[in-house]
């Protein structure tokens, strides 16, 4: 089943096209990595799907009336923003309020339980430190319960336990049937949790597969510029940029 | 503090203070006296003074406190700023050149309700001229850009009117005017505000659940289902038509709606629907109390309200951000 399908988004700033022509479909079940260097239009796809800015070309989800899109599809932004000191609870149940859920809907203590949130519950959310509000965000994110959750760079101020832990979080989510894209600039964690990998290059899709057939080297060194260390492990592949090539 | 146990505690002050309002005045008459001559028609002056007089007076602080306390709720929670006042706008300012132009053309006394009428008018046409600056969008960043440059502009109007008044008494009538006040208002000017107050606290009361997503950020908001551009246009509307009201019918009247909602925010746990209905209360109260003082600091001297809110205000929100200075 698809949960979301792009077709020709284009989005323009001014006369340059930071999204060219981009078409692509996501289905039930999927971790999608979306990769690319800085620039690449990860976030900008991600908002141009969502309907949160303007573009040409079709998106199944920004077609959807604007009250009709918080079933579909929940939205984890790259720059964390919480402006009032409400407690970690209360902020994790604004996903269940986005459905129209009461703050007691089961929906809210699993992604608590999830995101392991628990002793932080009652503390407000404003106060904790930088990773431990990326958590709650995601925890947010989680207590929407859709189909389709999208995060722009989650795991960026994350210690390396819990980006871990919360990769395998949304490896579990596609395992129940739901689909995660998540933009990461770490590329051995995209190879490690995703089941697929959609690299960005200049506004269009430079490669859409899984890991091992999307990170070439040739790819790697045309689009990153850097060469990457590679070994496969008893517990996946392990994925590790080592050098810059080219100019 | 529970939320139902502080809109009771809130609920319980307004009462006791609208009580007091009702019974503080220059006639030397008993509370009771007073209060049993409200109720019960005896003919005679006192009832007179309490239904025509006291009343609106003590009916109109409450409508303008919950217009001002309710209405820098919705900004602070739209602007996700502290900091942020019912004013930011330019809805008192371009009232306030409303009721000006009302008082320096003479057209204030052409019938009892032409001012804040005018100012009403006025209110309306700063609005639809900050809308239309602001563009079509839901960002709160042009708005508070619209806003800056409406209130300078209304400023300045209204500064270059007293500036050119050929009449002293005119010029006279008009900064007193703007001090802001609650003194000789009838039913009249209840009526008259209340149906627009009314429909500018449905407005904004109905902002709640957006609010609140809001304070993940207007990106996180809009993919939750709100609808940013029709949620900045219930909002500016339902500022405009309670401030709009409340300005048009006392004057300008500052500081309730930037202090309430900051002093109410840590009782209601942050979170910014709650805080619509507390900083209401917690504004009627706060008017009230202010209303009551006027009265009694320097009774017979006409003290503004506006003035004494400002006097008490400065130094309590300068209390605040030095506490805060010690959280940052």
């Amino acid at each position: 089943m698809t949960v979301l399908s792009l077709e020709n988004l284009t989005v323009r700033r001014g006369p340059c096209a930071v999204l060219s022509q981009v078409s692509l479909s996501v289905a039930a079940g999927e971790c999608i990595g979306l990769i690319g260097p800085n620039g690449a239009g990860k976030t900008t796809l991600m908002r141009a799907a969502l309907g949160l800015m303007p573009s040409e070309g079709r998106s199944s989800l920004a077609d959807l009336p604007v009250h009709a899109r918080a079933g579909q599809a929940a939205w984890l932004p790259q720059s964390p923003e919480i402006a009032w000191p409400v407690t970690v609870e209360h902020l994790v149940a604004l996903g269940a309020m986005a459905r129209g859920r009461p703050a007691g809907h089961p929906s809210v203590q699993h992604a608590i339980d999830r995101m392991a949130l628990g002793p932080f519950r009652s503390r407000a959310a404003n106060g904790l430190s930088g990773g431990e509000q990326a958590r709650v965000l995601i925890a947010r994110a989680l207590a929407q319960d859709t189909p389709l959750l999208l995060a722009d760079e989650p795991v960026a101020g994350l210690d390396p336990a819990q980006q871990i832990r919360t990769m395998r979080v949304f490896r579990a989510l596609a395992a129940e049937g739901r689909s995660v894209v998540v933009s990461l600039h770490d590329l051995g964690l995209a190879a490690r949790h995703c089941t697929r990998i959609i690299m960005l290059h200049q506004g269009g899709v430079a490669a859409d597969g899984p890991p091992a057939q999307v990170l070439t080297d040739a790819r790697m060194a045309e689009v990153f510029g850097v060469s990457l260390f590679r070994a496969d492990t008893a517990d996946g592949p392990v994925v590790q940029p080592m050098a810059t090539v080219g100019p | 503090m529970s939320f139902a146990r502080l809109m009771a505690g809130l609920c319980g002050l307004v009462a006791g203070l609208f009580t007091l309002s009702l019974v503080t005045g220059v006639a030397p008459v008993g509370a009771g006296e007073s209060l049993a001559a409200l109720v019960q028609d005896d003919g005679g002056p006192l009832t007179m003074v309490m239904r025509e007089i006291r009343l609106p007076r003590a009916l109109l602080a409450v409508m303008i406190g919950i217009s001002l306390g309710l209405s820098g709720a919705a900004m602070q929670g739209f602007l996700r700023n502290p900091l942020a006042e019912p004013g930011l706008i330019g809805v008192s300012s371009s009232a306030a050149l409303g009721a000006v132009l009302a008082l320096q053309t003479g057209f204030a006394a052409a019938f009892a309700l032409a001012l804040p009428l005018s100012a009403l008018i006025g209110a309306t046409a700063g609005v639809g001229l900050i809308l239309f600056l602001a563009g079509p969008g839901g960002g709160a960043f042009t708005l508070i850009l619209a806003g800056i440059a409406l209130s300078a502009l209304t400023a300045a109007l209204t500064s270059l009117v007293l500036n050119l008044s050929p009449n002293p008494f005119a010029a006279n009538e008009i900064v007193f005017w703007m001090m802001g006040s609650l003194a000789d208002r009838s039913f009249d000017h209840v009526w008259m505000a209340l149906p627009v107050m009314v429909l500018g606290w449905i407005a904004l009361a109905r902002c709640g659940r957006a609010l609140e997503a809001l304070t993940l950020g207007e990106d996180a908001a809009a993919s939750m289902g709100f609808d940013l551009a029709r949620l900045r246009l219930v909002l500016v509307g339902g500022v405009a038509g309670s401030v709009g009201a409340a300005t048009a019918v006392a004057g300008a009247i500052g500081f309730v709606g930037l202090v309430v909602p900051h002093v109410l925010r840590p009782l209601v746990g942050g979170s910014p629907s709650r805080l619509l209905p507390a900083s209401a209360l917690g504004g009627a109260a706060l008017v009230l109390a202010a209303d009551i003082a006027v009265r009694l600091v320097l009774p017979g001297r006409d003290l503004k309200l506006g003035v004494l809110m400002a006097l008490v205000g400065a130094p309590v929100f300068l209390h605040l951000i030095w506490r805060m200075r010690g959280q940052t």
